[in-house]
Formats: C-alpha cells, sequence, structure tokens
C-alpha cells in the first residue's frame, strides 16, 4: 500500500482530516458572527460619533465665523486709519507739488529780467565805448 | 438540567454501525448514537457486529450515558437533536487557576468564556486541555486561557480579560481565533499523515 498504509488507516485518516477542516470551518463561522457584531456595534458608535462630530464642527464653524467677524471688523478700522493716512499723505504730495512749481514759477520769472539787465550793461558800456571813440576822433580831427 | 435515560434496550442503525438509545433533557427526546469503533475501541466490543456492540453496550452502559450526557450539558446537540458518541469524543479538561479568584468577577468571566468555548470545541475534538490563569501583576492583570492539544503539543495563549472592561463579542472572537490555531496545528499534522 501507498505510504505504507492500508485502505482502512487511510480512511481513518481522511475521517480525522474531514472531521477537523469541518471543525474549522465552523469555528470561521463563529468568527465570521463575532466580526459581525463587532462590526455591528462599531457602526452603532460610529453613527453616534458623527452626530456629534456634526455638532463640535457646526460649533467649531460658529466660533470660525465668529473670530472672522472680529477679525474683519478690525481690519476694517486699520483700513479707516491707512485711508486717513493716505489722504494726508496726499495732501501733503499736493502742497510739496504747489511749493515746487511756485519754486520753478519764480526761477524762471528772474532769468529774463537778468538777461534783461545783462543785455542793457552791455549797450551801456557800447554807449559809452562809442563816446569815449567818438569824442577821441573828433578831438584828433580838429 | 434534568438529564434522564429511558431503560429501554438500544436499537441497533445497520446504516451507522451504531447503536441508538433515547434521553430526554428537560423532558425534550435526544437521540444517541454511539458508534460501532467506539464501543470496540473504548468499550470491549470484540468485533463490529450487532451481539459485540449490544454486549458492550449492556456492559459498560453507566459509562456510555456518562458520556452522552456530558455532551447534552454541553450542548453538543445537533439540529435534528441528535448526539453522535464516537472516537473522536471530545475529552476537555478544564482547570482554573486560584489565582482567577484574586481577579474582581474572575471566576464569573472565566466560566462564562468556558462556555463559550466549549460551544466552539464542540463534540470531536478529541483530548483538549484548558488551564483559566490570572495575573495580578500590572498592566498584565487580567485573566488569561491557555489551550494545549496533547496529540499535536500545539500550545495557545490569550488574554480573555480584566474586570469590568470585557467585550464579550470581542472574546467570543478572540477565543475562536485561539481555537483556530489548535484545529490549525491540526490539518497541519493530518496533512503531514496523508499518503
Amino acid at each position: 500500500m501507498a505510504g505504507g498504509k492500508n485502505n482502512t488507516q487511510r480512511i481513518e485518516n481522511l475521517e480525522s482530516h474531514a472531521a477537523t477542516l469541518s471543525a474549522r470551518l465552523d469555528v470561521f463561522d463563529k468568527m465570521i458572527d463575532g466580526i459581525d457584531k463587532l462590526l455591528e456595534k462599531c457602526s452603532k458608535t460610529t453613527e453616534g460619533h458623527d452626530e456629534q462630530i456634526t455638532v463640535i464642527h457646526q460649533q467649531l464653524l460658529f466660533v470660525d465665523l465668529k473670530q472672522t467677524l472680529a477679525t474683519l471688523s478690525s481690519l476694517k478700522e486699520d483700513m479707516v486709519a491707512v485711508r486717513k493716512d493716505i489722504e494726508s499723505l496726499n495732501a501733503w504730495r499736493d502742497e510739496r507739488k504747489r511749493e515746487k512749481d511756485e519754486a520753478s514759477r519764480r526761477r524762471w520769472a528772474f532769468g529774463p529780467n537778468i538777461v534783461a539787465a545783462l543785455i542793457s550793461g552791455a549797450i551801456s558800456i557800447l554807449g559809452v565805448g562809442l563816446g569815449v571813440g567818438l569824442t577821441y576822433y573828433l578831438n584828433r580831427k580838429q | 438540567m434534568q438529564i434522564s435515560f429511558p431503560a429501554i434496550e438500544p436499537r441497533y442503525v445497520f446504516e451507522r454501525v451504531c447503536l441508538a438509545f433515547p434521553a430526554l433533557a428537560d423532558g425534550k427526546p435526544i437521540e444517541c448514537y454511539v458508534t460501532a469503533e467506539l464501543l470496540n475501541a473504548g468499550f470491549g466490543a470484540t468485533d463490529f457486529t450487532e451481539k459485540s456492540m449490544r454486549e458492550a453496550y449492556t456492559s459498560h452502559r453507566a459509562e456510555v450515558q456518562a458520556l452522552a450526557q456530558g455532551h447534552i450539558e454541553n450542548g453538543w446537540i445537533d439540529d435534528q437533536n441528535r448526539v453522535f458518541l464516537t472516537t473522536r469524543h471530545t475529552r476537555l479538561s478544564v482547570t482554573y487557576d486560584d489565582d482567577v479568584d484574586k481577579i474582581p468577577r474572575g471566576r464569573d468571566i472565566a466560566t462564562s468564556a468556558q462556555r463559550f468555548l466549549t460551544g466552539i470545541i464542540g463534540p470531536n475534538a478529541q483530548a483538549v486541555d484548558v488551564r483559566w490563569v490570572a495575573s495580578v501583576e500590572r498592566p498584565f492583570a487580567g485573566i488569561y486561557v491557555e489551550i494545549s492539544d496533547p496529540v499535536t503539543k500545539y500550545f495557545a495563549r490569550g488574554f480573555v480579560g480584566q474586570k469590568e472592561t470585557i467585550d464579550g463579542d470581542f472574546n467570543s472572537f478572540h477565543l475562536a481565533k485561539l481555537w483556530s490555531g489548535v484545529l490549525g496545528e491540526r490539518s497541519r499534522v493530518l496533512t503531514g499523515n496523508l499518503g
């Protein structure tokens, strides 16, 4: 006989094997039952937690909203202050520009006078020179 | 549970080569079958003939009925109210260490878990030793179960619980997993013995 066993021994072995496998299947059934019950229990717990999480989430959202509102209010105040600063800066800039224009206008207004004075001076010198030259020429001629 | 065995002669069941005898559990009729192999291996039947089986049964009636009673008490009855006594019948040895009583409700926890374990071990597990131990040292305080298989020498140990923190479903799953380990090892050994 194969494996040194007669048919009776082989059948007994197979019977034992079948019995053990059958018992294993029974245990697996029990394990699946256990897992099922645990899953059901966990699902119930999770369901409760879902509701709690929703409430907490809403509360957090409310807190967030309140904080956001406070921040917005603070930002609004800051913006008003910044706008005032910008306005005063604009006024200062306009004043500076006006002063600059006035200074430029004064500078340009002074220029022609000087030129006129210089031309007038030159003409005077030329007149004096011509006068002196003419006098000298006439004196030599006499 | 009130179990009794009516004093009538057993019935020979040709298809199964076994003897059938009735039992009453709290008034509910149960049919018990003892196989020719068991009568031959455990109760002195010289061969598998009806005569020899009846003689073995008659001379060991009390032992056979005690075995059937154990099966009924453990709930090892199939859905057709039948109990089968075979050569693979479960020989369960359960011991509780003294330390188990030092854990609050320790004995209740252990006996309740043992009831479940007995249910999943079933009637055809052969020899199984179960020992309930307790540890009072933190952080491992609690009830532990040790299952050993004298045939394969496999040993499994698992934590069952502590005080009121026990989850019945979790324990059931955990005990089933431990027993599954024992059966897995048996399968492995039996597969090694095949052809």
